[in-house]
């Protein structure tokens, strides 16, 4: 099957600039080579913990931030190739559902004019105008007020939230809105960035369901990016995870969560909260903060961390390697590591 | 609100009715008639305010000096916020070279020159009139606003409603004008109050230094300056003119104090 979006070699690099005349002289590298791809219909979840690149990864996919290179191929079309005006026409396709609801809407508008913005700003139901039929402004507002009302129906939220303003609402409610926004355009794919992670547990499982919900009426297809394992469990058919702006393991989910290669992952997956008293075990912490990524160490990033490493680790860099059918990892322990995860 | 921006409220308000209505509240022909006969008459019950050094009554020509002040404050804010609203926003909402160039490079150039000389020698250049008053006083004016403008687009192009905004495929214009200034426009206000003082203030000291406003219009700061011959004989003729400076700046100053405390959340009690 022909994916909906490649990724290959992905790359963003912010510059340090110092001195009276700015110069160069170093790198933040946020996203340092990142490559995969998401099949129509599918979840694919992003992990790791903050700071290792997973929202500078979504935002360049969608060309909010400009990656620095590599490729982007949207349905066999390449993002980096097109020029402002293309790249706008495209969006309609592909839209983005944030992690704080206070944050992504204007206090200033209404819930209404919110939802409306995409279609006026794209132009009314291109489908409607091919008929040629000419329609005066207010008919032409009327079809939009329709739609804002039919998306606030498919989100949940009542008709009359329209004229609402968005501090009238709670945490979950804004972000049914959001997602109403992110839909008006019927895109085909979204990024979720930490959709849910500013919400309360109950209120997360609403969303979720509402998110897989609309997936299935209009086929959508996801990049789900979290740092709560539980969440992307939950949500997705396939995970990678993230360490330093680079993936260090990609799997469908089921497998990363019965077979974690990566001992990164494992550390991930040992931190999860477990609410049976029985099991609880003593879990694997890591020691040590991430390090920076405008100096990363040398080989495998994960090194510093890693209770497994040896002095190979810190020599090369392993590459993302198939260990299992469609489980790949970047760990040159990897036999180690999973024989431990075997014995517990 | 308190008292202070309550009266400040009150007072500013009446100076601006005090310019719109002072047609009906004296005529033109009471401001410029001379009477030289009775100049520099104390105020008693038919002036109530004195005669100038020219006989002319004193009250009518404050009224009508109200005109000039509130015109100058009101055009030097309008021209000066609006230039700087639009500099400002685009300077910090595009960023990069943009920046640089507008608030790097141009908004210390016009913020080093002190900024009552370069008016004065702007109208020694141009020539005295209000409509020179009123463009030399923008043009040292608008700097103010720009800088204010571009912090907070610089602050508000972050949040993420920005963001999806351009997730949308909305151009540049759109966002300035949906998302960005109605979200930064509100210290504008406090701002754009305090510029009133200034204005006025500034249209008042150029009048006394006699780049302001030519005569036969009266004006405060002109009036300050005609009576300095006849400080300890006359004193009416100063100390009315700058009551009036003193209350119109002064009140705008409390419209401006109040207005910051309200709007601004973390001095909120």
């Amino acid at each position: 099957m022909n994916p909906l979006l490649t990724v290959e070699n992905l790359v963003k690099y912010y510059p340090i600039r110092r001195g009276v005349l700015p110069r160069v002289v170093g790198y933040v590298k946020a996203v340092d080579g990142v490559s995969f791809s998401i099949g129509r219909g599918e979840t694919f979840g992003l992990v790791g913990e903050s700071g290792c690149g997973k929202t500078t990864l979504g935002r360049a996919i969608l060309r909010l931030i400009e990656p620095t290179s590599g490729r982007i191929v949207f349905d066999g079309c390449d993002l980096l190739s097109l020029n402002a005006k293309q790249m706008r026409k495209l969006r309609r396709e592909m839209q983005i559902i944030f992690q704080d609801p206070f944050d992504s809407l204007n206090p200033r508008m209404t819930v209404g004019s919110m939802i409306e913005e995409p279609i006026i700003v794209h132009g009314i139901e291109e489908e409607d105008d091919t008929h040629g039929i000419h329609r005066s402004s207010s008919e032409r507002g009327g079809a939009a007020r329709k739609r804002v009302f039919e998306l606030l129906d498919m989100v949940g939220l009542p008709r009359d939230a329209a004229s609402r303003y968005p501090h009238e609402f709670s945490g979950g409610q804004r972000q049914r809105i959001g997602i109403a926004r992110a839909l008006a355009l019927r895109p085909r794919f979204i990024v979720c960035d930490e959709a849910v992670s500013a919400l309360d547990v109950s209120i997360q499982a609403q969303i979720l369901n509402l998110l897989a919900e609309l997936q299935r009426e209009l086929g959508l297809t996801y990049l789900f990016i979290a740092h709560d394992l539980a969440v992307v469990k939950h949500i997705t058919t396939r995970v990678a995870v993230m360490y330093l702006g680079e993936i260090v393991e990609e799997a469908a989910t089921e497998e990363i969560f019965i077979r974690p290669a990566h001992p990164y992952t494992q550390a991930l997956l040992a931190s999860i909260p477990i609410p049976i008293p029985s099991r609880r075990h003593a879990s694997r912490r890591l020691a040590g903060d991430l390090p920076s990524p405008s100096n990363p160490p040398p080989g495998c990033r994960f090194h510093t961390r890693c209770p497994l490493a040896i002095n190979e680790c810190s020599a090369a860099k392993p590459g993302l390697l198939q260990v299992f059918p469609d489980h790949k990892v970047a760990c040159i322990r990897t036999e180690i590591s999973l024989a431990s995860t075997a014995r517990q | 609100m308190s008292p202070i921006t309550k009266a400040g409220f009150v007072i500013a308000g009446s100076l601006v009715m005090l310019a719109a209505l002072s047609p009906l509240l004296a005529s033109w022909d009471t401001v410029q008639r001379q009477e030289l006969t009775a100049r520099l008459e104390a105020p008693d019950s038919h002036h109530l305010l004195g005669r100038d050094q020219l006989g002319r009554d004193l009250a009518a020509r404050i009224i009508y000096g109200a005109r000039v002040s509130m015109l100058v404050g009101i055009s030097v804010v309008a021209i000066s916020s609006v230039l700087g609203v639009i500099i400002g926003v685009f300077s910090g909402y595009k960023g990069g070279w943009t920046d640089r160039i507008f608030s790097g490079f141009l908004f210390n150039v016009f913020m080093s020159f002190p900024g009552i000389l370069l008016a004065i020698a702007m109208v020694a250049f141009l020539g005295p009139s209000i409509k020179n008053l009123i463009i030399a006083l923008s043009v040292i004016g608008w700097v103010g606003y720009a800088r204010l403008m571009r912090a907070q687009a610089l602050k508000v192009r972050e949040f993420d409603f920005v963001t999806a905004a351009r997730a949308l495929g909305a151009g540049d214009f759109h966002i300035i004008i949906k998302h960005i200034l109605p979200n930064s426009i509100q210290p504008l206000i406090v701002q754009a109050s305090l510029g009133m003082a200034g204005a006025i203030l500034a249209e008042a000291g150029m009048s006394f230094l006699g780049l302001g406003v030519p005569e036969p219009t009266p004006s405060w700061g002109k009036m300050i300056d005609d009576s300095r011959e006849f400080w300890f004989t006359a004193p009416h003729l100063f100390i009315f003119p700058g009551l009036m400076i003193a209350l119109a700046v002064l009140s705008f100053n409390f419209i401006g104090d109040g207005l910051r405390e309200r709007l601004d959340p973390k001095q909120d009690r």
